[in-house]
């Protein structure tokens, strides 16, 4: 169903199960862009539970000129920011091993050699966006995890679209050597 | 070495936001510029980091965050509709006292009226500390308001500084 439909049926007649649809639809990119920014499940739990009680509260005030989908990052990533800060940037990352569960690799029952070698990349690869800057970071978790666009997410940080674009560029490039010493350990 | 325009064009290229004339011009440079296709296909490099990353992390086995926040926030409210009503009737009880009360004069204000009547009556002047009933009678006194009330209370009065003059007088 349409955003802007399961919105007015939230808002004027009260409907729940609009609501959780319309959350429901973005939860989990919203649910990896915020883990690409905090590396903590229990963190990431906080912020989800906060951003999603913080847009119920401001839905009837949401105007839509605004992708809902932008709308409902931003304040994901003031959430995340807001953590961030609390910690005073102390990172803790927890490496995903700690979730086996998390492995589809495990269901389809390849060759363990193999599935540990996908799993040594996914940590490095994890561990090569959970070094890059914040506002780095954010661009990149953005633009591949909830897959918004530059000009939305030049929205949602507030910054102009040549900046968003160096930011991405900067990450590409800081990616690219970080997991070139990863891998080439 | 690719300029800074050149490198967003791409970005956007890539991202698909590209206008027309931006696109013509990227794919133009892919043909015939070997770096921005290194360029290229490293920014497509982020589809097959999307793709491995999707898996992680996992979302918690506790259930949907979207669920939860909708049924935390539908108990509350309805939680302030049950006592919204008890809120209403307890105002509209608190307004009713409020009125009696300014209506209905308190006891202090209703004796000390009589006092300075009775007073004003004789031509007597009295001190100021005098004109008013005991401390006692100002605290524990809750008559009702009767006709009979202004006569008892300068009768008794009367007997006050009666007894008052006594005392001072020579034994």
């Amino acid at each position: 169903m349409d955003d802007s439909l399961l919105i007015r049926k939230f808002c004027s007649d009260g409907d729940g199960e609009a609501a959780a649809e319309l959350l429901g639809k973005y939860e989990r990119a919203l649910y990896q862009f915020i883990w690409q920014m905090l590396h903590h499940s229990q963190d990431c739990e906080d912020a989800m539970q906060e951003t999603f009680s913080k847009a119920l509260c401001a839905l009837p005030r949401y105007r839509e000129e605004n992708h809902f989908k932008s709308w409902l990052f931003r304040i994901g990533r003031n959430e995340a920011i807001s953590v961030i800060r609390r910690r005073r940037r102390t990172v803790i990352v927890e490496s995903p091993e700690e979730r086996p569960e998390a492995d589809p690799l495990i269901d389809s029952q390849p060759a363990v050699s193999e599935v540990m070698e996908q799993r040594e990349r996914l940590q490095a690869l994890d561990q090569a966006i959970s070094q890059l800057p914040e506002k780095e970071r954010e661009v990149v978790a953005m633009r591949t995890q909830g897959e918004l666009p530059f000009k939305e997410i030049a929205e949602i940080v507030g910054a102009p679209i040549g900046t968003v674009l160096a930011r991405m560029h900067a990450a590409k490039k800081r990616l690219k050597s970080l997991l070139n010493t990863e891998l080439g350990r | 070495m690719m300029n800074q325009k050149t490198r967003d064009e791409i970005l956007l290229y890539w991202s698909g936001e590209a206008d027309a004339a931006q696109e013509a011009r990227v794919q133009v440079l892919l043909k015939s510029d070997p770096e921005a296709r290194v360029y290229f296909d490293e920014l497509c490099q982020f589809d097959v980091l999307r793709e491995r990353l999707a898996s992680s992390p996992s979302m918690p086995s506790s259930g949907s965050f979207a669920e939860h926040a909708v049924c935390e926030m539908l108990a509350e409210r309805s939680g302030w509709r049950g006592i919204g009503p008890w809120v209403s009737v307890a105002a509209v009880v608190i307004v009713i006292l409020a009125a009696a009360n300014r209506m209905w004069p308190s006891n202090e204000e209703r004796k000390e009226t009589v006092v300075r009547e009775g007073t004003q009556e004789e031509g007597l002047v009295l001190p100021r500390a005098m004109e008013r009933p005991r401390l006692s009678q100002r605290l524990f006194v809750r008559e009702r308001h009767t006709a009979r009330l202004p006569k008892i209370l300068i009768a008794r009065e009367r007997a006050r500084k009666l007894r008052i003059r006594l005392e001072k007088f020579p034994q």
